[in-house]
This record gives C-alpha cells, sequence and structure tokens, in this order.
C-alpha cells in the first residue's frame, strides 16, 4: 500500500486511525504473500517489526556495558573511527574485495 | 504523517526509492516498513564506484570533509554501543530465522562496522540535514539484515553461502563443520524454520494482543509502519500509552528462541 493512501487517516480521533484503514488496508495486505518466501505480507511486517522493537529496546537499554562489551565497543568504534582516515575510495575498493571473497 | 526516513536519510512518503531493492516487490505492494528500509543491500547488488560517488556530491552537495566531519561528530562512542546493540538483535533474527551466520556478538560489530564504511565510502548515501548518523546506520542495518532474510532460498544451501560477514574469512569453516554435522537432505533449513517462526511469532502477538491499544499497534505492524512516531500518529497514542502497550506485547510474546529450538528439534525429527 502507498503511503499516500494513509493521508487521510492522520488527525483521525485517537484510536480510529487503525479502525478507519481496516478495510482498505485488509484488501491490500490480507492475503497477499510475499512473492520470494510465499509468507503474507502482514505477517512479514509484524515479524519485522517485532523484532526491531526488541532491537530499539536493546539499543535504549540504560544499563552499562559489561568489561567485556565496554572492550569490544572499543575495539568497534575506533576501527570505525579508522574507516574516515583513508578515502572513500580505499574504502569502497576494500569493501568491494570483501564482497568478492563471498561465494 | 510522520515521514518515513531511509537509510540514505531521504523522505519517503510513498515514493519511488532511489535504489533497487531486493524488497521492491514487498514495498510496492503494501509495507511501509519496507519501503522504510528499500535500499540496496550493497553485498546483493554492488553499485558502480562512479555512480555513487557522483551520487553523494550531486545530490546533497556533500563534500568529503563535511561527511567526515558529520560521522566523527554523531558517531560517539555511546552512539557506538547503542547500534551494537540494535545490531545484535537483528543478528539475532537472522539467526532466529535459520539462517548460518556467525555469533550475533560478532555479526553485530561486522554490521555496525559495514554500515558505516559503506557511508563514509558513498555506497550508502546519507544527507547529515536530514537524519541522524543513528538513523540512517539503523536503516542500513536493517535493510542488510531484512535482506538476508530474503535472499532467495531455492540457490541456498549451508555449505554454500557465507552470512553477510564480509572481513571473517572464519565464517566458512563454520559452516562446513555445521555441515558435516547434517545429513546431505538438509539442504536450507531456513525454508522450514522462517514460515513456522513467522506463523508462531505472529500468532502470539496477536494473542497478546487484547486490548485496543495493542490491537492498534499490531495493525499498524501488519500494515507496515514500524516506526514510533507514525504508529503514534496513525493510531492516535501517546507515547506513554504506546510504551506500554507495546511493553505488554513483546513481554507476553517472549521466549521465541526457545520455541525456534524446538521447531528445529521438530524438523530434524521429522525430515
Amino acid at each position: 500500500m502507498d503511503s499516500d493512501d494513509n493521508t487521510p487517516a492522520f488527525g483521525v480521533p485517537a484510536g480510529r486511525a487503525v479502525a478507519a484503514n481496516d478495510e482498505a488496508s485488509a484488501e491490500q495486505t490480507g492475503d497477499e504473500l510475499d512473492p520470494d518466501l510465499a509468507i503474507p505480507v502482514k505477517d512479514l511486517n509484524v515479524f519485522n517489526a517485532y523484532w526491531r522493537e526488541l532491537a530499539v529496546i536493546a539499543s535504549e537499554d540504560p544499563r552499562a556495558n559489561t568489561a567485556e562489551e565496554e572492550a569490544a565497543d572499543d575495539e568497534l568504534y575506533a576501527k570505525c573511527l579508522a574507516v574516515t582516515t583513508k578515502s572513500p575510495a580505499e574504502v569502497r575498493a576494500e569493501r568491494e574485495r570483501a564482497r568478492a571473497r563471498k561465494p | 504523517m510522520a515521514v518515513a526516513k531511509d537509510g540514505d536519510g531521504s523522505d519517503r512518503p510513498g515514493g519511488t526509492p532511489p535504489e533497487a531493492s531486493a524488497l521492491d516487490a514487498t514495498a510496492a505492494s503494501s509495507s511501509a516498513s519496507m519501503r522504510v528500509h528499500a535500499v540496496t543491500d550493497v553485498d546483493s547488488a554492488p553499485v558502480s564506484s562512479e555512480t555513487v560517488a557522483s551520487s553523494r556530491t550531486q545530490t546533497y552537495e556533500t563534500t568529503d570533509d563535511e561527511l567526515a566531519r558529520a560521522l566523527r561528530e554523531q558517531f560517539t562512542p555511546r552512539v557506538n554501543t547503542e547500534l551494537r546493540r540494535y545490531a545484535e538483535y537483528r543478528a539475532r533474527m537472522v539467526r532466529a530465522a535459520g539462517r548460518v551466520c556467525p555469533p550475533p556478538e560478532r555479526y553485530a560489530r561486522d554490521l555496525v562496522h559495514d554500515a558505516y564504511a559503506d557511508t563514509w565510502s558513498g555506497e550508502r548515501a546519507w544527507d547529515p540535514g536530514r537524519c541522524s548518523l543513528v538513523d540512517h546506520l539503523r536503516g542500513v542495518i536493517d535493510s542488510r539484515t531484512w535482506n538476508e532474510i530474503k535472499a532467495p532460498r531455492k540457490h541456498v544451501s549451508l555449505d554454500a553461502r557465507r552470512i553477510a560477514n564480509d572481513d571473517d574469512d572464519r565464517v566458512g569453516d563454520e559452516l562446513l563443520e555445521l555441515e558435516d554435522k547434517l545429513p546431505a537432505p538438509y539442504a536450507d533449513i531456513s525454508a522450514v524454520v522462517l514460515p513456522a517462526l513467522v506463523k508462531r511469532t505472529c500468532h502470539a502477538l496477536r494473542q497478546a494482543a487484547k486490548e485496543r491499544d495493542s490491537l492498534d499497534i499490531v495493525r499498524a505492524w501488519e500494515l507496515g509502519f514500524i516506526e514510533r512516531d507514525e504508529i503514534c500518529a496513525l493510531t492516535g497514542l501517546d507515547e506513554a500509552a504506546y510504551r506500554r502497550a507495546r511493553s505488554r506485547l513483546l513481554y507476553i510474546a517472549g521466549d521465541l528462541p526457545d520455541e525456534l529450538r524446538q521447531l528445529v528439534r521438530d524438523y530434524l525429527r521429522s525430515a
């Protein structure tokens, strides 16, 4: 469904927006299967959203790293910063070589 | 309407994504979430360097110096940790879907590094004026992990394909070890695991969605909305109500990895 189709629903009083969309959305996502996986698109959307929420919650966890995580994060941080000491072309070439090693 | 941000920071409320994607077929049909992350997976569809290099300067007029400065300013140690934690759950999703991949902790670090490197190289265009680095890199990680799940399965076998872990050849050894432990017919366990896992996940979430707020969130997810702002706009929930309903949903529907293990055992027993 194109997101433009949802435009009228926004601004609808609380709790009504989704219901207002139900009829149209059911037609468009109800039984539609993903062409690659043969799984209902709406189910894939829910699956993706569920895992994304878990990821968001994990990323917002205020707890400090363990010592082991901190060391690994320090290493990752330095590795990422080192990327910008190279030119974009160099990095691109490195990434292409890395991808080429994949079967 | 809260505007969906792509990995390149483009506002994309239904327009055509600038790059082709393995998600396009889904995006074209109904999924806002697929549109949100409908950017090219550079690991499956490399872009020519010339095109990439020119697209960044022509589209956003961002010089290398400006981009480097923005990257350094926004990529703080805290952001690094948040992204690594985020990527770990995306990595767990790939693993839960039955894809052979490195341990989530290691895979997550690769995802963060590669997203950062692809942004600096211009393969994943980012406009600092339009979205934060965190949002951009999350989008890159989302699309790469989702493409990994969506990768065509008919040509895939446990021994034939390394996960998108570009910089570590050890993964190949792990796959070969795993292959040695499996009888020949188990060509692609994800073909069985993913549909079953998706079905169980959706069933658990829909069972959990007894109250109206939770039900609205699940319905919004079905339609492909995943960003908190857009779900709140769509449903009329305020952020506090959204968080409460989401917490109830995730709490009730939790513990799926155990179920996954049972699924795998069932599959191996019946095959």
